[in-house]
């Protein structure tokens, strides 16, 4: 794929990937804009080549994800230097309007292990098939189910003990294998 | 993919979410940018660390090998001959042999912790002063033969008559 038919592809899903960003970077806007620019110079540098063996996104994806891990591997170092201060790997008390539904929603999503965040993320905000949400993670289609499954129990879970009023039927019965 | 329920429950509160990130999200083309912008200073930091790195190896090598060319160098000190001083006919003269040199001792290798305190002192112990010549007395060179045990006075007073002329 040519660069500058590279860059209109990135451009379209640049929206969704700042998203997809922002949530492996535990809604870190700062931390979120700088992985993905850092995903960006490693395509300009042929470091990350698309090689069409799969979907863009799910390609730009785990990129995205992996790059994000890196960062903040080296974030975590960086902290055991004396001297430096941790920055704040959150942002959910942000100057950002939010309804009371929706922080505690965020705040519920943060609490959950990454892979099961992860996995909720990619179906639910990204529209991804949990095939894709498993090749994004590097993971098995069966690893990607349990993960899913266990997130949105968990997720239930920890709203219902906060009292959280979502206005949810909870216990209204779903076809769990609906999602493929 | 049919979602029921909860599903959609979950999904509208992602939605909102969405909405919410969308609105602060950077301009594409300002991340772009600052990544091409970016590139060539990476690279120029990398090749720096790299070149950095290739010195502080060849420092380290070729500090390993003058270390190692010491060390051999204090190990394998060849046993040096003493000048002799003295003319070769004052040599024939006296019986008593030049002081011998231990082979054994040379030969054996000295524990790793004393060596240097070994070559130290081998070496001191080999020094000789560059005015030692000067301490020899002109007249030993004429000394052909030692006066022998049962040689009167008489002939030892005119053989050093003899000598000093």
């Amino acid at each position: 794929m040519e660069t500058s038919e590279l860059k209109a592809e990135l451009e379209k899903l640049h929206p969704a990937s700042f998203g997809w960003a922002l949530s492996c970077c535990r809604r870190n806007a700062a931390e979120a804009e700088e992985v993905l620019q850092t995903v960006y110079l490693k395509i300009l540098q042929h470091k990350a080549v698309f090689r069409g063996e799969s979907k863009l996104q799910t390609w730009l994806f785990a990129v995205i994800r992996k790059t994000a891990i890196s960062e903040r591997r080296k974030q975590w170092l960086r902290t055991l230097v004396p001297g430096t201060t941790p920055e704040a790997t959150s942002e959910l008390e942000s100057d950002f309007e939010r309804t009371e539904m929706q922080r505690r929603f965020q705040q519920a999503l943060a609490k959950l292990p990454a892979r099961q965040r992860e996995t909720l993320h990619l179906i639910f905000y990204q529209d991804l098939s949990l095939s894709e949400a498993a090749e994004v993670m590097n993971i098995s289609v069966g690893s990607a189910r349990r993960h899913y499954e266990r997130g949105k129990k968990r997720l239930r879970a920890t709203v219902d003990r906060e009292g959280v009023e979502y206005g949810i039927d909870w216990n209204r019965k779903e076809n769990s294998s609906a999602v493929l | 993919m049919e979602l029921t329920g909860t599903e959609k429950r979950i999904q509208a509160l992602f939605s909102e979410l969405s909405l919410e990130d969308r609105s602060r999200t950077p301009h594409f083309a300002h991340l772009w940018t600052r990544a091409q912008a970016t590139k060539p200073s990476r690279v120029l930091s990398k090749s720096l660390a790299v070149s950095a790195a290739v010195v502080v190896l060849a420092v380290a090598f070729s500090f390993v090998i003058w270390s190692t060319s010491i060390t051999q160098n204090a190990l394998n000190i060849a046993p040096v001959e003493i000048p002799t001083t003295a003319s070769p006919q004052l040599a024939a003269v006296t019986d008593t042999p030049p002081p011998v040199q231990h082979p054994k001792r040379i030969a054996r290798r000295p524990r790793q912790t004393e060596g240097p305190v070994i070559n130290d002192a081998a070496l001191l112990s080999r020094w000789q002063s560059p005015t030692s010549s000067f301490m020899e007395s002109p007249s030993s060179v004429r000394l052909n033969s030692l006066p022998e045990l049962n040689q009167s006075a008489k002939d030892l007073e005119s053989f050093l008559k003899e000598s000093n002329q």
